[in-house]
């Protein structure tokens, strides 16, 4: 274990001295500032749009840090050879990949933290501050859940981009892979509810059948995502919470589990 | 001798930016994408493309005097499409009540409204509108009357509401309701933009029930309806005839009520 925590640390503090981290952020920095400015522009509830752009805003952050350091660190090892430094050691391979796994995801809500944290502060200050008739009621404590399930999204994005990065060298194509499921699976439950509504009255049977195909397959990121429910502050229950909580952890080890098994047998050169 | 190629050339593109003039009308009604399409695209961030289409059609009615059929129908398909990528945002619902009917588009706003008493159904306020747009354009007071009964059942709902639904039986009383609806509409917003246009609307319907209850006085005074509104002013009932703020004429329908050449738009 020592040596997995070792690595998560090394990990953390490559990805801290990325640039593009830091670029990020400040990015994110200033969209959640100006959230309530752009908001102005709408009528009516006005936060309502501020708490969109800002949940989005740290949903676009997490999505950015977790998919593109993940396929980014490891190929980078692999392309300047320090990865036999690592594996010369009395490591298996598979705690390298967890250390990283480790690293990634603390990094991820690290950064999110952040986001976070400047998110709320501007949300309660346009909150106190809102010029409108009927403020409206703000569901603080599923802001934090959400908050909670956009990071299990992301450790599960982390986890898919390691995934296609144990068996791919270069690290835009598991970048792109990467993505590419990361868009079917935020996709998955919009698309279910289109084949199931009137528009999808004459959609062929085979195009369903793909479609069944995939949603049994691709992870459903829509799950974890508990922006509108905060945002509109929705009923929830328990019960479908800590379902939506274990489909999130296991699909996420069976991910870590999958890219084990492809590293181990994986050849170096 | 490179740079000042590099400065000439930016100065020029920037010139050209600045003298294209941008068309407001082209870019508020630029074609929407279909409501399916644009879920697809959006991914997890549907709500932002409710936002977005939100914003721009209130920024688009709050720019304009009056709307061209196309307009009024480009605003219901955008209305619709915001309800669609985000059917808990109660504001698209709101738009759709209080200024599509006016716009003549009934069936587009009962639509979109219909699909906010699924999603939002604690909400008053979407059967309140349902119930007026029912009462005020289609005259189908039976439906008015159980749509205002469904919103007074709802918390936050005015207590007038009960007595609303059954005063609706009389007949005439048209006008008096439309006031108290936009009044129950501009309550919950202050923006600018929208509210110059429902007060205008609101003041219009003022003078209409001013002038009707003038009616009124007259039919106690004579026995019969006047032949017109002049009349009014001849048998020294009102001073003047008023204005109408939309550039209409006010005149008398058969029935009795009084209406506006300019149709309130």
């Amino acid at each position: 274990m020592g040596q997995v925590i070792s690595i998560a640390k090394v990990t953390f503090k490559e990805g801290m001295r990325e640039r593009i981290f830091l670029g990020v952020l400040i990015f994110v920095g200033f969209l959640l500032i100006g959230s309530g400015f752009v908001a102005d522009l709408s009528i009516g509830d006005i936060l309502k749009v501020t708490q969109d752009i800002g949940l989005s805003g740290l949903s676009f952050l997490g999505l950015f840090i977790s998919l593109f350091l993940s396929t980014h660190l490891i190929a980078k090892d692999l392309d300047k050879k320090t990865i036999f430094l690592v594996i010369s050691k009395p490591i298996a391979r598979w705690q390298y990949l967890l250390g990283k796994f480790l690293g990634l995801c603390f990094l991820t809500t690290f950064a999110l933290f952040i986001g976070f944290f400047v998110f709320i502060i501007t949300l309660f200050y346009f909150w106190k501050t809102a010029n409108l008739f009927q403020i409206p009621h703000i569901a603080w404590y599923k802001h934090i859940l959400a908050f909670i399930y956009l990071n299990l999204k992301m450790y599960l994005l982390v986890a898919i981009g390691i995934f296609f990065s144990s068996f791919s060298s270069s690290a835009l194509v598991a970048f792109f892979f990467s993505l590419f499921v990361y868009f079917i699976g935020s996709n998955l439950e919009n698309v279910k509810m289109i084949l199931e509504s009137k528009a999808g009255e004459n959609i062929s049977s085979f195009i369903k059948g793909i479609f069944h195909l995939a949603y049994w397959l691709f992870p459903n990121l829509s799950l974890l995502d508990l922006k509108a429910v905060a945002v509109h502050n929705l009923p929830l229950d328990m019960s479908s919470l800590a379902l939506r909580l274990i489909y999130g952890i296991f699909y996420t080890v069976a991910l870590l589990l999958f890219a084990f098994f492809i590293f181990e047998k994986r050849e170096f050169t | 001798m490179r740079l000042i190629i590099g400065l000439i050339c930016i100065f020029i593109s920037l010139w050209i930016n600045a003298t294209l003039k941008s068309n407001f009308r082209q870019w508020a009604l630029s074609p929407l994408p279909r409501p399916e399409v644009a879920r697809l695209l959006s991914g997890e961030f549907t709500a932002l493309g409710s936002d977005y289409f939100l914003m721009k059609a209130a920024i688009f009615y709050g720019g304009e005097e009056g709307l061209t059929k196309a307009e009024s129908l480009w605003l219901s398909k955008a209305l619709y499409l915001t309800s669609y990528l985000d059917p808990y945002y109660f504001e698209p619902y709101w738009m759709a009540g209080s200024i599509l009917p006016w716009e003549g588009r009934i069936q587009e706003a009962k639509n979109i409204l219909k699909q906010g008493l699924i999603y939002l159904p604690q909400n008053w306020q979407i059967p309140f509108y349902l119930g007026f747009v029912s009462f005020y354009f289609e005259k189908n007071y039976k439906e008015a009357a159980r749509y205002f009964l469904r919103a007074s059942k709802l918390p936050g709902a005015p207590s007038y509401l009960p007595l609303l639904a059954a005063r609706l039986a009389v007949k005439g009383n048209e006008t008096k309701m439309a006031i108290i609806f936009l009044q129950e509409q501009l309550k919950r917003f202050k923006d600018i933009k929208i509210r110059t246009q429902l007060e205008k609307r609101l003041n219009t319907l003022k003078i209409i029930l001013f002038l009707e209850e003038a009616v009124k006085k007259y039919q106690q005074r004579y026995r019969r309806l006047p032949s017109d509104l002049n009349e009014l002013v001849d048998k020294k009932i009102i001073p003047a005839l008023p204005l109408d703020p939309y550039g209409g004429r006010f005149y008398l329908t058969k029935e009795g009520r009084v209406w506006s050449t300019s149709n309130l738009r």
